[in-house]
């Protein structure tokens, strides 16, 4: 599916669809909905407080479509960011919206559902099981849904043609399948997680000791930042026909291999490391140690390096790949 | 690591996927503790079937090369294959280059035999 259908599905016509259908059902219900409803108490408990119901109606379905509105707005305020955040920006919004939309239409229609045939606030029930437990459920659905048609973000990089003669190239016969794959455990960040878990742990000890049991959560904190940072222990590479694909933990990048247009072995001192985002911009480099890498190098002459153990052997099978497919 | 098959080769795609860890093993550019890429990333990769790459494990595992655990996938625990997986490697070939030139199994049990003596 094209990606504007996909954006136009899951931010318009998702939500849109969830709005519509609460609207009817709720326009289907007022002739048996009482003039007020509990605001405070009901269902079998004494009503301390109500509301008239048209209003809530109302309000309910008017704010709801404002949020809907205002999360459009944010989409498209994210074409503002740098590159990289915007598929991640416009994501978010779409299933912060669809999620917020089916919630609240949800809730509207849990309160309105106990208040049905009710004659009066005191006769209100508490709300129908089945609704109440089926609406998380619709929820993480809708969700899903949402995240689903988001789908995955393009390069944005164009076609490259054929890679320059000069190149080192791995022969590959016709038909030949390839697979390069690296899998990197990072000792280092997980010494660092353990260490931010041991943090945690004895602050709260400390502070529990100090200042008393129910501060003790305090090292909680250290203990998740821990959990953060054992998620980036793992870096992978693996480069096959299609794409080299590139991971350090939850970080991922993606390029097809048609946007490359060659491959070159390279090597990244630690100051180079250290420096790779400020000098050359974010999100040009993605190596977990300084070390060997190689460069790869795209149509419009921007460049990405990523770590790599072989990097003679993976430049050239990225140039023997381009080659066939440039010759195929 | 490099895994390459060739589906045009007489050679069943399992045992070239063996064989590239093998030799991977062999080169030293696979070292004990690194672990394997998950069957189903392989064979999507390769164009392969699930089930070939997951024999194609099973038999590495068979040669003490790899350990497989559910959860962690497959992880190399020896630095280089044995002999004894070498000459499965060896034998591979001579079956692989049998059937190239016609030969059947008793034939080549026969040439076998006559070797040893």
């Amino acid at each position: 599916m094209n990606q504007v259908l996909r954006w136009l599905t899951g931010l318009v016509v998702l939500p849109g669809a969830v709005l519509a259908a609460t609207a009817v059902v709720v326009s289907g219900w007022v002739g048996r909905l009482p003039e007020r409803i509990p605001n405070k108490g009901g269902g079998g408990r004494p009503v301390v407080s109500t509301l008239a119901t048209e209003p809530l109606i109302t309000v309910g379905l008017s704010v709801i479509a404002g949020l809907w509105l205002l999360g459009v707005v944010a989409f498209f305020l994210a074409r503002l960011l740098p590159a990289p955040a915007v598929h991640w920006a416009r994501t978010v919004t779409q299933l912060v919206v669809a999620i917020l939309v089916t919630a609240l239409c949800g809730a509207l229609l849990l309160v309105l559902a106990s208040a049905l045939d009710a004659r009066s606030p005191e006769e209100v029930r508490s709300p129908p099981l089945p609704l109440a437990v089926g609406l998380p459920v619709v929820v993480l659905a809708v969700g899903a849904l949402a995240f689903a048609l988001a789908g995955r973000r393009s390069s944005g990089l164009p076609v490259a043609g054929s890679p320059p003669a000069g190149v080192v190239r791995l022969p590959l016969a016709d038909g030949e399948r390839v697979l390069w794959s690296e899998q990197r455990v990072l000792r280092l960040v997980i010494w660092a997680a353990a260490a931010q878990a041991l943090v945690g742990v004895v602050t709260a000890v400390v502070v529990g000791l100090w200042l008393g049991g129910e501060f003790a959560p305090v090292g909680l904190v250290a203990v998740l930042t821990a959990v953060v940072t054992l998620a980036g222990s793992r870096y992978r590479l693996s480069v096959d026909e299609h794409a080299v694909r590139v991971a350090i933990g939850l970080f991922r990048r993606e390029f097809p291999l048609t946007a490359v247009e060659h491959a070159t072995s390279s090597a990244l001192s630690t100051a180079d490391w250290l420096t790779a985002g400020m000098l050359n911009g974010y999100g040009t480099t993605m190596a977990p140690t300084p070390g060997p890498a190689v460069r790869l190098v795209f149509a419009d002459g921007s460049k990405f390096t990523v770590g790599c153990e072989d990097p003679d052997t993976l430049a050239a099978l990225i140039n023997g790949l381009r080659h066939r497919q440039h010759v195929a | 690591m490099l895994f390459r098959v060739d589906p045009t080769s007489s050679t069943p795609l399992g045992d070239q996927i063996a064989a590239c860890v093998r030799n991977a093993l062999i080169g030293a550019t696979l070292s004990p503790g690194e672990r394997l890429p998950p069957a189903r990333e392989l064979a999507s990769s390769l164009g392969v079937n699930m089930h070939t790459v997951l024999r194609a494990y099973a038999t590495l595992r068979d040669e003490g090369l790899i350990e497989l655990r559910r959860g962690r996938g497959a992880v190399v625990t020896s630095a280089a294959p044995d002999e004894r997986a070498r000459l499965a490697d060896a034998v591979r070939e001579v079956a692989a280059a049998a059937r190239r030139i016609g030969m059947d199994a008793d034939e080549v049990v026969v040439l076998i035999r006559k070797a040893f003596t």
